[in-house]
């Protein structure tokens, strides 16, 4: 759901990843992408009127993040089959957390790079990073781009 | 000025560049991987080229303060100088100088140019929670938390999380943690 606030309305979460967390935000007349690293807010706009094309890149990520998931799943299941009682506990435990992982991974669904495109320079949306997530946001902010750039003469 | 094709992220292969061609694209031409192009009317805009700045043509007209023989066209919003076509930088619907503009994202005074800020919530937060994992340090952390909880209390927050709920709660958990610790340490010294 987008949240309101006072000048922006949140387009996407709080994207958090090992050293920075990012998130995008519709302005009035700009998308605003937040980085919060350690201590500090970085902040990026782009212009609606600036916007030429958002490209989105299928990435191997979630297949790749599967086969690791359940790999290991197998294997702890291979080796609790092998193991005392004792063992099963702690194997038991690990296994746990591998689905958990492979279970936000199968939520998440298929990941992706969004790359925004301006006539200058072409920016990767570093909280953009799943398929379904990033078509949500695409058409959000499809709209706004659109009723901005309704004006420009081709 | 015409526009640049847009290219691959994957391999940087060129695109086609016009927006029926791009929006039909389900894979790169070049590597094959499946792309996704959403494309927006500026991408078929020819940039237009930069202003230069008119000469100025008849005597008593009202010259740039930078360039003297070129014609002002707007005052900068901020010192007043004229400024010239080339001159005259447009922020938030205000003109503006090379000087007022470069004040402006120096100092933060337009909120437009502003690219970072400094998040003390985010300091107090983990002055406070260090002490989960050295429990000592809660002596110095919860008097350097309220201290910049604080002096802080009034900075400006975050440009799209304006509450200071945040700040509170850990200004109140700091306050609970130096209480603790004066608790112990004068337990501590009357043994």
């Amino acid at each position: 759901m987008l949240r309101r606030d006072n000048n922006y309305v949140r387009l996407i979460r709080f994207n958090r990843s090992f050293l920075r967390q990012s998130s995008l935000w519709l302005g009035a007349d700009h998308l605003l992408a937040v980085y919060v690293e350690a201590f500090t807010e970085r902040y990026q706009r782009y212009s609606y009127r600036d916007i030429q094309a958002v490209v989105v890149c299928h990435t191997k990520t979630y297949l790749v993040l599967n086969i690791i998931w359940i790999t290991l799943l197998g294997l702890l299941g291979l080796l609790a089959l092998v193991s005392d009682s004792s063992a099963r506990i702690a194997i038991a435990i690990s296994a746990g957390a591998f689905g958990i992982l492979l279970l936000h991974n199968l939520i998440g669904g298929p990941t992706c790079v969004c790359y925004l495109r301006t006539a200058v320079h072409t920016e990767r949306l570093y909280g953009l990073n799943r398929l379904r997530k990033t078509r949500r946001a695409i058409a959000a902010l499809k709209a706004r781009i659109d009723q901005s750039q309704a004006t420009v003469s081709t | 000025m015409t526009n640049r094709p847009p290219t691959c992220p994957q391999c940087h292969a060129q695109l086609p560049l016009s927006s029926p061609e791009l929006s039909a694209l389900h894979a790169c031409p070049a590597c094959h991987v499946a792309l996704e192009v959403v494309t927006f009317p500026a991408l078929e805009r020819v940039t237009a080229s930069g202003h230069y700045g008119d000469l100025v043509v008849a005597d008593g007209e009202a010259a740039c303060f930078h360039h003297a023989h070129k014609r002002a066209v707007v005052p900068c919003g901020t010192c007043g100088r004229f400024l010239c076509a080339l001159c005259d930088v447009e922020v938030d619907g205000k003109h503006l100088c090379a000087v007022c503009f470069e004040r402006g994202a120096t100092t933060g005074s337009i909120q437009a140019l502003e690219r970072k800020r400094t998040r003390y919530d985010n300091i107090v937060l983990s002055l406070v929670t260090l002490p989960l994992l050295f429990w000592c340090s809660m002596v110095l952390t919860a008097p350097l938390a309220i201290f910049l909880a604080i002096r802080y209390w009034n900075a400006p927050p975050s440009l799209v999380d304006r509450t200071k709920w945040r700040l509170g709660i850990c200004t109140v958990a700091a306050v609970g943690e130096f209480i603790g610790a004066s608790i112990f340490m004068y337990h501590m010294f009357q043994k």
